[in-house]
Formats: C-alpha cells, sequence, structure tokens
C-alpha cells in the first residue's frame, strides 16, 4: 500500500518532454554560439572541447530541471508561482519583491549569514569567484568575445562581434582583467580551503557528510582553479614549462565539473533562484485569508498554502482524512503532537494503566 | 528508539540535551508538550519517528530531505532548502521545525553524530524514566511490560515508523482521529468539550506552534 | 548599614541576567582538550556527569554512562549545569559595598576589612556577637573546615546550616529512631521492592533520575503508593495516590499502621527481638482507625485500607520521604510515624526492605555529617557529649574552655540578629531571603546588622544586603566529596581553574581563620589535605570516612560510608545484620499523637498553602534562575487552584491573584489545575523579593529539629482584577530575568 505509492510517483515521471527541452536548449545554446562568434570565425579551436560539454551540460541540467519540477510538490510551487506573479494587479509588487528577494538571497545571501558567518564567507568565496570566472570563460570559449591589438598598447574588445572601448594595455584595469581569472581562481581556492577544513571538524558535518556529495564538488573546483593558476604561472615565469600538459588537464577537469553539475550538490546554483517563487508564494498567501488550527485556534500558515499541501500530499497517494472531516494538515504541528498524546492516553481495555495509576483499584480492592 | 510517554516526567531534560547535538547544535529538535495541563501533569515527546515513507520528503519540493541507508529521514540539505515549510506542515506528528532567516528545515535525525559512532542520542542518554531509550527490539522487550509498535493511524491513513512506540499489551496501534479529549480520573461531563487548554499549554509562543526555531 | 539601597543598579551589575551559550557560542568543531568526570552540582542524587574542557574553559558536557547510578541520565538542570561556570554575572573580584554600591576591592583589602570588623565586633561584644550559616551544597571537606571555623577560628557557639530548612527533621527523626542519620538502603535496593510508599516526595520534579530505579522497580512488576496532596507526575504514574491535605501525614500514616495491626500483618518476632517501645505505640494507633484517619486527612478510607494492605501484605516493601512530611513544624513527628510501619513490619535491613529519606542538597548527606550543625561536631557526633568534645579539641589541639557550646538552629539566629545579639555574620552557599520562612523579618534581620560578609560566586538576594561579597567557586573549580541521599561519597573533579580573581571557598574561610590569629588550626593548602584531617576527626563517630581516599571513591563509584578501616570497602545497606545504633542495638519506636499543622484554615484564610518546587529550577534559584533554558520553562511562580475553588472565587485560568497570609502576601498567576485538592492551594519557591512564597510561609519551628512549616500555612485568595498575562506565553523568548526581579 505504501510502497506501491512512492513507486507510482517515480513510474510517474514523464521522460519525454524534459529530453526534448534538454535537446531545445542545447540546440538554442549551440545556435547562439554560431551566431555570436560571427559564424565561428572567432572561434577559438583550442576551446573546442569547453563548447561541446557546456553544451552538453546545459542540455543535462535543462532536463534535470524539467525532470524536477516534475515532483508534485515543486510542480504546485511553480506553477502557483507564476501565476500568483501574473497577477496584473500585484505586478508591480511581485516584481519588487522578486527584487528585493534576488538581492536579499541570491546576492547578499542573507540566509547563509544567519547560519553563520564563516559559512557566509566561504559561500562568498566560492560563489563569486566561480561566477567570475564563468563569467569570463565561457563568453571567450563560445567565441562571444574577443580581443583584437589597436596600435602599440590598445586593446579592444568585441562582444557578439561588436566592437567596445579602446583599453590600454598596461594600465591597472587592463591587469587586472586579464588576471581576474587568477583573482577568482584565487578567492575559489580559499573557499574550498575554508569548507574542507569546516568538513574535517565540525561533528556535525563529519557525521553527515558522504565524499561523492560533499568533497567531489569541492576537489573538483579546487582541480580547476590550480590548474587555471598553474597555466598563468607557466606562462608567466617558466616560459609555458609543460603548459599543453597543464592545458589539457585543466579542460578534463573543468568538462568533468560540467557534468557534474546536473546531478551533484552544485544543482543547487539552477535550483536556488526557485526561491524567488517560493519567497513570493508566502507573502502573497500571508496577504490572504488564514488557516486557523481547528483544536487552538492559532493562525500558522495561509489557507491556500495548505490547501495546496493538502493536495500534494493526496497526490503523493496519502490520506490524513480524519473522521471528523477534517484533514490532518488542518492542525497546526503543535496540536498533531498533543492528539497524538491524547489518543494515546485514550487507549481503550488496557492491561496497563497509561496515563494515571489504577492498577490497584482494579485487582486490590477490599 | 522507543518512546513510552506513560513514563515522561515532562522534566525536558531531552529538551535541553537535545541542543548539545552536533549536528543542529544550539537548536532543540525535540519536544514535550503538556497533553492537558488543567487535568493532568501529563506530556507527551516527540521525536522525529523517521517513517519508513516519510511523508515530509516526499513534499519537499526541493528533494531536500534524505533517508540513510539506516532508514535514519536527516535533516534538509542545507545547500537546496527553500524553507517551503511544506515538510512542517505535512509531517503527521509535528516534528520539522523551520527557521525562516536561515531558509532552513532542521530536524531530529537520531544524533547521527552520536548514533554514527555508536553512542546513544542525547535525548535518550538523559532521560531519567526511560520514555525515551535507544536500543533494539530485542534489548527492550524483556525490560520492559508493554510492548513495542511501529503503526500509527491518522485517519484513513497507516504510518510505519522506524522508532517505537511503548504500548500496553493488548493495543496494536495508536489511532488519531479527530481531536481527542483527555478523560482524567475526574470524569469529564459528557459532551463537554475539552479544548479549553490551560495558559501553561496554549501560551507558547505563536512561533513555537508554527515549530519555528 | 545594610541596606539595599541601589536595588536596580545592583541587578543590572550583577543580574540575574539570563545566558544560554557555552563559552564561546555553540560550535560543533571545537577540540575538547580535557574530559573530567564529576558529578551534578544540584541535587542529593549527585549524578556522575563529564564535563569538555576546551581552551581551559568549561565548554560542554558528555553523559557519564559507566557511572552506576545514573547511568549518564540527567534533568534540565544538570545538563545545563555548566552554563553557569562562564556566566557573565559571576563574581570575579572582591566587593565592598560602599555608598550602597559595590566596589571593586583586592583581596588583602578585602580580607583586612572583615578580620578588622569581626575582631571589633567580638571585642565589643563577645565572641558569640558573630553568626555563621553554611550550607550543604558545599563539599563536605568545606562543611567541616566551616564547623572548625566557626568554633576554633571565630570562636562563636552560632554557626548553622541550610540544612536546617531542607531535611533536618529526617535527620532528628532517624536518630530518635534508628540512632543514626543515614538512608537505610542504597537506591539499587528500589528495584527489588514489591511496594514503595513514597510521602511526600514528587521524584518526578525533585529527584528526576531517581524514577530510574522508580520505574525498574515497576518494570519488575512493583507498585507505587504515593502520598502527596498534588497529583504530581510520580502520584500520576503511581499505583494508588493518597492525596491528603498538607500537615495530615500522622494521620495517614497512622492509619495505614492501624490497619497492618488489625490484619496482623506486623512482624512480631522483629518488634520483640529488634525494637523498643511497641505497645504504647500500638495503642496510639488504635484510635486511628481507617474512618478517623480519613476525617482528619481527607482521603478516603478505603484508599488508606488499600495502601495498608498492599505494604503489609508484600513480602518486600520500602518507604521512602522527601521535603512534603518533613517540612512541617511536626516535622519529626511525620518522619516517626512512617518509620513506626517500618519498624512494625520489620521490613528493613534486606535488599528490597529498607527506608530513606531522599535529601534535597547536593551535599545534603555530607552536609550534616562533619560539624556545621548548630549541635554537632564532626562524624555526626554531639557538641554536647563530653567525650566527643573531648576527641575533637584533643584532635584539634583546641583547649576544650575554648570549645563553645551548642548554638541555636538558623531561624533563630535570624532571631537573635533582630534581638540585636548577634551583631555580624557571615554567610556563605545559602540565600535565606529566597529560602527561610516569612522573609519579611528575615529582611529586618540583615538590615540590623553591624557587619555582614557573604561567599558566593554569584550575587544572590542575601548578597546584596553584605557589606563584603567574596568569590567563590562552582563546583568545576574545585575538588572534593560530597554524599548522596544513598550515602554513597563520590568525589567531584575540578575541571578548570577558578575565573578572574575567584578563589576556592576553602582557601578563603582558611586565610580569614588565618588572619583571625588562629592560623595553627587553618593551615590548609588544598582540599585534600581537609579530606584528611576530616577522615581522622571522623575516625570512631557515626559518619565514620577514616577509610574513605579519594582513589577508593575513584575505583568503587563512590564509597558508602560508614568505612572504619582503608580495607573496608564501605556499607551500602546499614542495618544489614538488624542491629541499630542506640546503646541497646535495638531500634524504637516512638508513639505519635496528630496534632497537625500549626496554622488551620479558618474563615478569614479558608485555603492550606503548600509550597515546592519545580524541577527546572534548584533551591533558591540562584543558580538557576540565569541559565536561559530554564528560565523560559519556568519564569515565574504561580498558584496551583484547583477548578471548584477558582469557580467559587471567580477565577480565570491564567489569571494573576493576591494570595494572603497572616505575615504576607503575594500576586501569583492561577494555574487552575484538578491534579491539586480544592482545599489547598501551591507555590513554587524559588523566587526571591516580591516573587516569593515565603513571604507568606509561616515560620513555625519543630520543636525537635528547628526546620520552619514551609508545607502548610492558612491562606486565602482574593481577586486583583489585573488583565496582566503570566509572563509564561506571548513574549517568554524575549523576557529578561531582570525585568522579572524588578516586577516590571
Amino acid at each position: 500500500m505504501s510502497g506501491s505509492r512512492s513507486n507510482g510517483f517515480v513510474e510517474n515521471v514523464n521522460y519525454r518532454r524534459p529530453t526534448y527541452l534538454g535537446i531545445l536548449a542545447s540546440g538554442l545554446l549551440t545556435a547562439l554560439v554560431i551566431i555570436g562568434s560571427r559564424n565561428l570565425e572567432h572561434f577559438d579551436s583550442a576551446l573546442f572541447g569547453y563548447t561541446i560539454a557546456s553544451i552538453v551540460a546545459l542540455g543535462a541540467i535543462v532536463f534535470r530541471y524539467a525532470v524536477w519540477l516534475q515532483r508534485p510538490a515543486t510542480r504546485v510551487y511553480w506553477l502557483r508561482g507564476w501565476q500568483l506573479f501574473r497577477d496584473r494587479k500585484k505586478l508591480f509588487k511581485n516584481t519588487t519583491n522578486a527584487a528585493e528577494t534576488i538581492g536579499k538571497n541570491l546576492i547578499a545571501q542573507n540566509f547563509i549569514f544567519k547560519r553563520g558567518f564563516r559559512r557566509w564567507f566561504t559561500h562568498f568565496l566560492l560563489m563569486w569567484g566561480s561566477l567570475l570566472a564563468a563569467a569570463i570563460t565561457f563568453p571567450l570559449s563560445f567565441g562571444w568575445v574577443h580581443f583584437k591589438l589597436e596600435g602599440d598598447r590598445g586593446y579592444r574588445a568585441y562582444v557578439f562581434g561588436f566592437p567596445t572601448a579602446v583599453m590600454d594595455g598596461r594600465s591597472v584595469l587592463a591587469w587586472i582583467q586579464f588576471h581576474s581569472l587568477d583573482i577568482a581562481a584565487v578567492m575559489v581556492i580559499a573557499g574550498c580551503a575554508l569548507a574542507i577544513h569546516r568538513r574535517l571538524t565540525d561533528r556535525g558535518a563529519i557525521a553527515s557528510q558522504t565524499f561523492l556529495l560533499d568533497f567531489t564538488p569541492h576537489l573538483l573546483l579546487l582541480a580547476i582553479s590550480v590548474s587555471g593558476l598553474m597555466l598563468t604561472a607557466s606562462s608567466l615565469w617558466f616560459d609555458g614549462y609543460m603548459y599543453s600538459f597543464i592545458a589539457l588537464t585543466h579542460q578534463a577537469v573543468v568538462i568533468m565539473t560540467l557534468f557534474y553539475l546536473p546531478f551533484g550538490k552544485l544543482f543547487h546554483i539552477v535550483q536556488r533562484p526557485a526561491s524567488i517563487g517560493v519567497e513570493l508564494y508566502q507573502k502573497r498567501s500571508r496577504e490572504m485569508e488564514q488557516a486557523v488550527c481547528p483544536r487552538c485556534g492559532t493562525m500558522f500558515i495561509g489557507q491556500l498554502w495548505i490547501d495546496d499541501l493538502k493536495k500534494v500530499v493526496t497526490e503523493l497517494g496519502f490520506d490524513y482524512r480524519l473522521e471528523n472531516g477534517r484533514t490532518l494538515q488542518d492542525y497546526c504541528p503543535r496540536c498533531k503532537r498533543v492528539m497524538r498524546g491524547l489518543a494515546y492516553a485514550g487507549l481503550q481495555d488496557r492491561l496497563e494503566p497509561v496515563f494515571y495509576g489504577t492498577r490497584a483499584d482494579e485487582e486490590e480492592k477490599v | 528508539m522507543f518512546i513510552d510517554p506513560q513514563r515522561c516526567i515532562g522534566c525536558r531534560a531531552c529538551v535541553s540535551a537535545c541542543r548539545e547535538c552536533d549536528t543542529h547544535k544550539g537548536y532543540s529538535m525535540i519536544f514535550v508538550d503538556y497533553i492537558d495541563r488543567s487535568e493532568t501533569t501529563a506530556t507527551m515527546p516527540t521525536v522525529c519517528m523517521h517513517c519508513t515513507e516519510p511523508t515530509c520528503a516526499l513534499v519537499c519540493p526541493a528533494d531536500a530531505i534524505k533517508q540513510n541507508e539506516d532508514g535514519v529521514v536527516m535533516s534538509a540539505l542545507k545547500p537546496r532548502c527553500l524553507d517551503c515549510r511544506n515538510c512542517v506542515n505535512a509531517c503527521p506528528f509535528g516534528v520539522p521545525k523551520y527557521n525562516s532567516s536561515m531558509h532552513l528545515m532542521m530536524k531530529c535525525d537520531m544524533c547521527f553524530d552520536r548514533t554514527s559512532e555508536g553512542l546513544q542520542p542525547m535525548c535518550a542518554s538523559v532521560c531519567p524514566t526511560g520514555a525515551i531509550a535507544f536500543g533494539t527490539y530485542e534489548q527492550i522487550v524483556p525490560l520492559r511490560r508493554t510492548k513495542p509498535v511501529n503503526a500509527h493511524v491518522f485517519g484513513n491513513q497507516h504510518v510505519e515508523t522506524k522508532v517505537y512506540l511503548m504500548l500496553p499489551t493488548d493495543v496494536d496501534e495508536v489511532k488519531v482521529d479527530g481531536c481527542g479529549v483527555f478523560e482524567g480520573r475526574v470524569a469529564v461531563e459528557p459532551g463537554q468539550a475539552a479544548t479549553e487548554e490551560s495558559w501553561i499549554d496554549t501560551q507558547v509562543e505563536e512561533s513555537d506552534k508554527r515549530n519555528e526555531f | 548599614m545594610s541596606k539595599v539601597e541601589h536595588f536596580e543598579q545592583i541587578i543590572d551589575q550583577f543580574g540575574p541576567h539570563l545566558h544560554d551559550e557555552p563559552w564561546g557560542g555553540w560550535q560543533a568543531g571545537r577540540v575538547i582538550d580535557r574530559v573530567v568526570p564529576t558529578h551534578c552540582p544540584y541535587c542529593g542524587v549527585q549524578c556522575g556527569m563529564n564535563l569538555l574542557v576546551s581552551e581551559e574553559h568549561v565548554v560542554g558536557f558528555e553523559p557519564r554512562y559507566d557511572f552506576p547510578v545514573n547511568e549518564g541520565k540527567l534533568c534540565p538542570k544538570g545538563v545545563t549545569a555548566y552554563l553557569q561556570t562562564h556566566h557573565p554575572d559571576r563574581l570575579l573580584y572582591p566587593l565592598i559595598k560602599r555608598n550602597g554600591n559595590f566596589e571593586r576591592a583586592s583581596w588583602d583589602e578585602a580580607l583586612n576589612l572583615v578580620t578588622l570588623k569581626f575582631k571589633e565586633i567580638q571585642s565589643k561584644y563577645g565572641k558569640d556577637a558573630i553568626g555563621v550559616y553554611s550550607g550543604s551544597s558545599l563539599t563536605t571537606e568545606k562543611t567541616y573546615l566551616m564547623g572548625k571555623f566557626a568554633r576554633a577560628g571565630l570562636g562563636t557557639r552560632y554557626i548553622d546550616y541550610n540544612g536546617r530548612l531542607c531535611m533536618v527533621s529526617a535527620a532528628a527523626g532517624n536518630n530518635k529512631a534508628f540512632g543514626i542519620d543515614r538512608a537505610a538502603n542504597p537506591w539499587s535496593d528500589i528495584p527489588l521492592a514489591e511496594v514503595l510508599i513514597l510521602a511526600g516526595a514528587n521524584c518526578a520534579e525533585t529527584f528526576p533520575i531517581l524514577n530510574k530505579y522508580l520505574w525498574q522497580q515497576r518494570d519488575n512488576g512493583g507498585r507505587w503508593i504515593v502520598i502527596d496532596p498534588r497529583e504530581t507526575a510520580t502520584a500520576r504514574q503511581g499505583d494508588l495516590h493518597l492525596q491528603l491535605k498538607p500537615g495530615t501525614d500522622v494521620a495517614v500514616a497512622n492509619g495505614m499502621l492501624n490497619v497492618i495491626v488489625r490484619e496482623g500483618l506486623i512482624d512480631e518476632e522483629f518488634i520483640q527481638t529488634r525494637t523498643n517501645g511497641w505497645e504504647d505505640t500500638r495503642t496510639a494507633v488504635e484510635q486511628f482507625t481507617p474512618d478517623i484517619a480519613s476525617q482528619i486527612s481527607g482521603v478516603p478510607a478505603d484508599k488508606i485500607v488499600q495502601a495498608g494492605l498492599l505494604y503489609g501484605r508484600a513480602k518486600t516493601g520500602m518507604i521512602m520521604h522527601a521535603r512534603g512530611i518533613e517540612h512541617h513544624s511536626n516535622g519529626v513527628d511525620n518522619v516517626l510515624s512512617y518509620i513506626n510501619i517500618v519498624l512494625a513490619t520489620g521490613k528493613i535491613g534486606d535488599p528490597g526492605r529498607g527506608y530513606g529519606t531522599i535529601t534535597g542538597q547536593g551535599n545534603g548527606q555530607g552536609g550534616r555529617e562533619h560539624g556545621q550543625k548548630a549541635d554537632q561536631l564532626p562524624g555526626q557526633r554531639s557538641i554536647n557529649d563530653p567525650e566527643h568534645r573531648k576527641y575533637i579539641c584533643d584532635f584539634w589541639g583546641l583547649p576544650e574552655d575554648e570549645l563553645p557550646q551548642a548554638g541555636v538552629s538558623v531561624v533563630e539566629m535570624f532571631d537573635k540578629m533582630r534581638e540585636g545579639e548577634i551583631k555580624a555574620f557571615l554567610s556563605i552557599c545559602n540565600n535565606g531571603m529566597v529560602s527561610l520562612p516569612d522573609i519579611n523579618n528575615i529582611r529586618r534581620s540583615l538590615e540590623g546588622l553591624e557587619f555582614n560578609v557573604n561567599i558566593d560566586f554569584f550575587m544572590s538576594e542575601s548578597s546584596r544586603y553584605a557589606d563584603v561579597v567574596l568569590p567563590g567557586t562552582t563546583w568545576s573549580e574545585d575538588e572534593g566529596v560530597t554524599a548522596s541521599a544513598e550515602g554513597r561519597v563520590v568525589k567531584i573533579n575540578k575541571a578548570i581553574d577558578p575565573p578572574g580573581e575567584a578563589k576556592e571557598d576553602w582557601w578563603i574561610i582558611n586565610e580569614i581563620g588565618r588572619r583571625m590569629g588562629r592560623g595553627q588550626y587553618f593551615q590548609f593548602n588544598s582540599a585534600r589535605e581537609i579530606f584528611d584531617e576530616m577522615r581522622v576527626a571522623s575516625k570512631g563517630g557515626k559518619a565514620d570516612y577514616f577509610g574513605i581516599t579519594y582513589e577508593k571513591i575513584d575505583k568503587q563509584d563512590g564509597v558508602f560510608w560508614p568505612c572504619p578501616t582503608e580495607e573496608h570497602t564501605g556499607t551500602p545497606r546499614l542495618f544489614n545484620d538488624k542491629e541499630f545504633y542506640h546503646l541497646d542495638k535495638k531500634a524504637k519506636f516512638h508513639p505519635i499523637e496528630y496534632f497537625g499543622a500549626d496554622e488551620k484554615p479558618d474563615d478569614e484564610f479558608p485555603l492550606i498553602l503548600t509550597s515546592g518546587r519545580v524541577v527546572y529550577q534548584y533551591l533558591s534559584g540562584n543558580q538557576t534562575r540565569r541559565i536561559g533554558f530554564l528560565v523560559q520553562q519556568c519564569p515565574e511562580p504561580y498558584v496551583e487552584i484547583h477548578p471548584e475553588t477558582a469557580m467559587k472565587l471567580r477565577v480565570n485560568d491564567g489569571e494573576r491573584v493576591k494570595v494572603i497570609s497572616r505575615r504576607g502576601e503575594g500576586i501569583f498567576p492561577a494555574l487552575v489545575v484538578r491534579t491539586i485538592r480544592p482545599d489547598t492551594i501551591f507555590i513554587p519557591y524559588h523566587w526571591g523579593e516580591h516573587l516569593a512564597v515565603n513571604q507568606l510561609t509561616n515560620p513555625k519551628l519543630d520543636p525537635t529539629s528547628k526546620i520552619p512549616e514551609y508545607k502548610a500555612c492558612a491562606a486565602r485568595i482574593e481577586k486583583i482584577h489585573s488583565r496582566e498575562l503570566p509572563i509564561l506565553g506571548k513574549g517568554r523568548k524575549g523576557t529578561s530575568l531582570s525585568e522579572v526581579q524588578k516586577g516590571k
């Protein structure tokens, strides 16, 4: 009975649509690469491996995302989130709320700060290091950005084939630009060091972590950053010693990481923005009618919210309907606990008294 | 793990010791609730029962709640949890707790840091009466006059759990159906709804009722 | 001189403030440098626990699974005990009160002032002008030192200890009946008893870990008879609950004995050969038929019969009692009436057959053995016995005429302060402004003193009245032994050095003794040196510690005294050979008449007010009212009222009401519960000032034990139409204790 429920859910997953969506996304990216690099005119063939890996990885991520959205609870949030967002009367408010969520949660990451400053700082280094590196390397490898020498020391960057301003190659700004990948690498290495240190000392983390889920991503990021830095070192100070070998290694770990993205811990990068929808949902339902716990009278959650939840629970194959016509989920968490206590206390026909001693009364009556 | 509410003296040693668990250091994930203080001193201790088919995990949109190979249902994975509170409100036992500002749900994970090293969970270690006890089925049966049962009924739903409840030997399940009333030794007049709770029961903070930590 | 002038400022500075985090915050990644096995600082169960030390700070605890008494179990106080150590309210340097403010002083400055004042007052008013008030949460070494300090250091007769407010009725009753003062059986006997009588013992809240043994007994098929005016968790779980009127224990016990006699369930042979005084006792209980007992106590007659039969018919059985029967102006009578049942059925001195008092304080047992009681010398010797005096004087090297005579009990000592006989006061490890009855009078006593010294690690309600406050240590910063309620001597181990300038209490006392010019008696450099002296001092006494060493305690997980030789392994069960400690080695019956509580309810004060504890707070609360977790669970006292009574008074649940007795009044939120008798109300006692139930309680003393009658006085309830909600509730996490204290 209960076994078939979760299996039923797994069987119900439809893989056809996610597959189409994945292929579509890969196709789109391919087209963008061709257009952005002006028919591969500015495409660096040395970066071909990266590009192919990215195209495949994107397809996989979209596939995974689409499968994920089929989880009953996720689908409800997804559909309800968009429905609430499109509400014309509140479009402006919704947009500002969403922007606020993006600012607080995705950019400032206040919630990680609340979990702990060290945690937040670690994540800050890892996230911004990785994003910075990604922002540089992806456009470069897709041929969306390239540079041309103009004059003695002037560079002109071309984005999507369109020229931008000329820049002095020896300026501080240029130095920062050329070395931003190194800066990113240093940030990521520092972040990984902090994260790994925590995972080796925090007894809570030690207990629940697994190598594949929790160490692999850090090791991959470390490998990328270290090999990337070695590339810089090799070309700057060692006359390109072992350059091609290092480059190959770098490429290999990057591709591994790209393929790891949809499956492991790093999937949260694409999953996390869902919190915009969740928070919007919570904000809007707080403005609506509130569910009142029928036992204690607390307003503990929005009515829309609890109704959606009850639907999800039913869809998953549970049946928490009670004799009194209500559903267990109508009650607030504390009342659920108390009701169970009362049910326990009210056990009938017992040999052992449950909540008060009556054995003596029964047996030793004089 | 075995819960015997009859023995609970409501001292909340478990609640304070729970904060010492390294997987949720400083936050208590266990509950001890008066069932009706105006009628009785009886209390109900609630830890995560670790369902074999956890409702919380299935209603999680982020797929953040995982069961380990021993059947222990873990706290939400930190990178995934979106603070949607589906688990908090879906759980039939009222167990998971959430914190909005941290975007995090945490729950009893049977002191995974301790049990994975062969130690007893904090709550079971300190519980004075054995209302919360840790051990195997074979260990507990000869020690008690009650019998371990892990079948729970909520309305039409049967739930099987890893954690056992100690019941009188002639009872096979606890059925929650409707609010319930404490009928103590002092008979409640028929028809009189005893849902008026004592202030000591009810005036816990609103956030406590929503399971916010 | 000692008035408290800047009340709010003192609270701001010294608390109580709430603190709820280990040193350095909650961290899961800390490196633990040391694990120190020790015991809980609180009640008489003395549970084992391990303290975790990191960077010379106590940062947590770990259950001590291998200690046989508690096997790792702890109550919420024990779990949070370690939070005391680095509490921001800790007193870290000596304080001298100047112009009503406590100002930091150096040790030299403070100690010189103390000795100067003491000498001045003694030369002006005589030796006995100084009163010393000690406590039973000190290690036994310190309690021994306090007795020696008062007698040999100051030469005053006035010393007493706060056990006087605790289980001294049991001590007196035990001495009268058995000739020795100790629980007769170890707790490991409890599971072997078929029937257990718990009289006035709310084990669930006051000795949580004892419930381990109670439930083991239950799992073995045993039964509990619980005698308590409230349906406590223990009463709820028991098999038979005799819900008596407070103060009517004698009637219930005599009624039960009457049933036992009538049914022929007495042990004639034991009575004939091992006891004295049975005939008088039998005559005395004859009139207490179940009906009469029922009329007096309010317990249905059939329940008294049932209880008598259950206990009488059982092969094994134990009677244990606690403060509920002892805190009465006839507390010793109550105790003796239960001992009579034990003796009449001969259920003593065998496994599962026995008797015990459940001592309240951490070292309640050890604290009443080695001479800090008004009339006692080390080893449970009597200060009135010339032989005993001679032994101790010879041992200390004190001329016999310098050893003072017996003093008076603590409540009488405070009377003498008001009468002007005691001018200076030194107190350690107690908090009279919370724990003594009728605190309005106690306040007057303290305010009238010329000089008042207090030693504590937190500023208590009583410390505020002191002229000099000296910072002592918590249990985690010193070593020493305690004796648990079963007579097991256990060892408290030192985890870290005292913080700041705080000093071990024995050092402070030793230093004052030295500076008083009595250096020859105070040469101690460590707790162990005091212990070794104490062993010899107790040698040959009833509480013989001579064979106990720190090493033996470690090896055996504690040693039960008496332990007269170094080869001896201790005495877990007394009276194994059915020999008692009176001269004729027989136990004594005491015929007990019923008098009841000093104050009986009348038209003006129709209710019986009783007081007691909650599981989250410990005694006067000076330690526990600062721990966030504990305060959140129970931030303020309340008054338990039965719904019928509440309906008559038109009092709603949660409404604040005024409770009035002949001595004072207080405002408490009403907790309307069916678990109390309709004629009785209950208020927990851990709070001071305007929240103290002891504004109302009756200071009437038991004639023998001098224990005050905390557990029964006449009171009435008045409505005050307050809309204020109890603190428990809406904003409870935000409520700071200082606000509670200030009455905001």
